[in-house]
């Protein structure tokens, strides 16, 4: 069943996606959910707490049994930079505005910003950025 | 108990010395750290047939030579008895070679060991350079590919501090980058040693907001040995004892999973908090602060964190002179990562050397005065982990 929450609208970027993340056994359908616009990661359901990057034990209680969850696409931001050199394959892009996002589901992960005049501790969502040959995660505005 | 002592030290001083590829007449990587080291042991009265354990901090990923350690040997003359091998560990790798050489003394397998490096990178390409640090500073598959580069992080943290501190400016902050200058000026093995003004920080072009390109450190190449041996070795009228040491890892890669603070360093304190405590002293004993500190920023997270100044005062603190030359306070007394340079491998051995010129009351015109406990911190990682030693100076 999916959370409506866990939908992520897309923003549309043309040229290749910099860095293909590698499609572990581990954490392929976290990408592949990305991919189909849905936020999901792994639960502990003992510590009532997500794993993140997904991970088939809890990095909190080392618990093996974690569950994949939709993961709500609404937080915080509280940081954020704007590179303007950075490795090569990312040169098409720059300059990119990073931020660091506290989800409201108790998560902290890196995401573009997609609308670099964010204030910190503004509230936003995630979007699926889609590039000609895979995603990333974005944010913007709530 | 037995104590390790520092016997003596050589540097060069910290600039480009790299060769480009196919460079005719260069000096190598192993040439400089020979000269260096032979330096050093003449400086503390040691043989090389008296070195039991080389402990190297690990070569930077251009050098061409692999398999240092055994060749270095070699081309030198050391046969050693107790330990050879070069450690790698990010920001802390200088701190730990350091860590070890005294580990050999003891645990009695050597009298003499050698913590020695050479970091030459000034002739990577930017294209490598960025290429190998987004991947040294990141989770590859869910942080590296949004380009994060190992100074990118420290954008960060300036950010977030930056808006939980309103009255912390810019200025603040370029004022770390004037003072470091300051002391530089009169550091024989500092890159720069030159002044830079206000102004100039400020209206520098900006490398990682908010940071411009005097906030960040220069690249740079290094070559030391630190001679460490059994006290009853040292030679002179003072001798510089291992007295403490420290680590601690916070349970982070850059960043948690979980929402925590950016802005506060549970690793740099705990690190510290452990080397003094092993060293049975306070941290109002030390004289002398060789803090890790890359960026201007760290430098006002660190010394907050460490208890030296209130939360958000850090900066403030270098605008009103306090860790300058004639401060209370004297903070990186070596001109710091910002302007000693920070050849990022041998950085945590670089501290060492200016605690030990410190104590020993040789340091010139940036002598810190009557300085008889200093500690030296080294970090790995947007101070995720943390080594620091404390070294006290005893009278023979």
């Amino acid at each position: 069943m999916t959370t409506p929450d866990a939908l992520l609208e897309s923003v549309n970027i043309a040229g290749p996606v910099p860095i293909a993340a590698r499609q572990a056994l581990s954490f392929r359908y976290h990408f592949e959910a990305l991919e189909k616009g849905r936020l999901v990661s792994r639960f502990c359901q003992g510590c009532a707490q997500y794993t993140f990057p997904p991970a088939d034990y809890c990095q909190q209680c080392n618990e093996k049994g974690t569950q994949w969850r939709d993961m709500s696409r609404f937080g915080r931001l509280y940081s954020k930079t704007t590179m303007s050199f950075t490795a090569e394959v990312f040169h098409p892009y720059t300059p990119v505005t990073v931020g660091v996002i506290d989800l409201d589901a108790n998560v902290r992960l890196l995401a573009w910003l997609v609308e670099s005049s964010l204030s910190l501790d503004s509230e936003l969502e995630l979007v699926v950025i889609r590039f000609d040959n895979g995603v990333l995660l974005g944010a913007r505005a709530r | 108990m037995n104590r390790a002592s520092v016997l003596g030290c050589s540097a060069l001083r910290v600039g480009q010395y790299m060769p480009g590829t196919g460079a005719s007449g260069a000096v190598l990587e192993h040439e400089r750290l020979i000269e260096v080291t032979l330096q050093a042991l003449a400086a503390a009265e040691v043989k090389s047939k008296d070195v039991g354990a080389l402990l190297f901090s690990a070569n930077a990923p251009p050098t061409l030579q692999r398999g240092f350690p055994p060749f270095f040997a070699s081309r030198i003359g050391i046969r050693p008895d107790a330990q050879m091998l070069e450690v790698s560990s990010m920001g802390t790798t200088g701190g730990t070679a350091f860590d070890l050489a005294v580990n050999e003394v003891l645990l009695g397998h050597t009298d003499v060991a050698l913590a020695l490096g050479v970091h030459f990178e000034t002739q990577a390409t930017t294209r490598e350079a960025m290429a190998n640090g987004i991947r040294s500073v990141g989770d590859v598959d869910f942080q590296s590919i949004y380009g994060l580069t190992p100074i990118a992080w420290y954008g960060l943290d300036a950010a977030r501090y930056l808006h939980e501190f309103p009255d912390v400016s810019r200025k603040h902050l370029a004022s770390i980058a004037v003072k470091s200058r300051e002391f530089s000026v009169n550091n024989p093995v500092a890159q720069y040693r030159d002044e830079l003004d206000l102004e100039e920080v400020l209206h520098a072009p900006e490398v990682i907001a908010p940071l411009g390109l005097y906030d960040v450190p220069p690249r740079s190449d290094g070559v030391i040995c630190v001679v460490v041996g059994r006290e009853e070795l040292a030679t002179g009228a003072h001798r510089v004892d291992v007295l403490g040491r420290g680590f601690a890892h916070d349970g982070h890669h850059q960043m948690g999973r979980l929402p925590h603070s950016m802005t506060e360093l549970p690793a740099a304190k705990q690190a510290v908090e452990r080397a003094l405590t092993m060293a049975g002293v306070s941290m109002k004993d030390i004289d002398v602060h060789e803090l890790y500190a890359p960026c201007t920023i760290t430098e006002a997270m660190v010394t907050e964190s460490l208890g030296l100044f209130p939360e958000g005062e850090g900066a403030f603190a270098a605008a009103e002179g306090r860790t300058g030359p004639a401060g209370d306070v004297p903070v990186n007394s070596s001109g710091g990562c910002l302007a000693r340079g920070h050849p990022v491998n041998v950085t945590g051995l670089y501290s060492i050397v200016e605690v030990y010129e410190q104590l020993l009351g040789i340091a010139q015109d940036r002598q810190v005065t009557d300085a008889s406990a200093g500690v030296a911190l080294c970090e790995l990682g947007n101070y995720n982990a943390a080594l620091a030693h404390v070294l006290g100076r005893s009278d023979r």
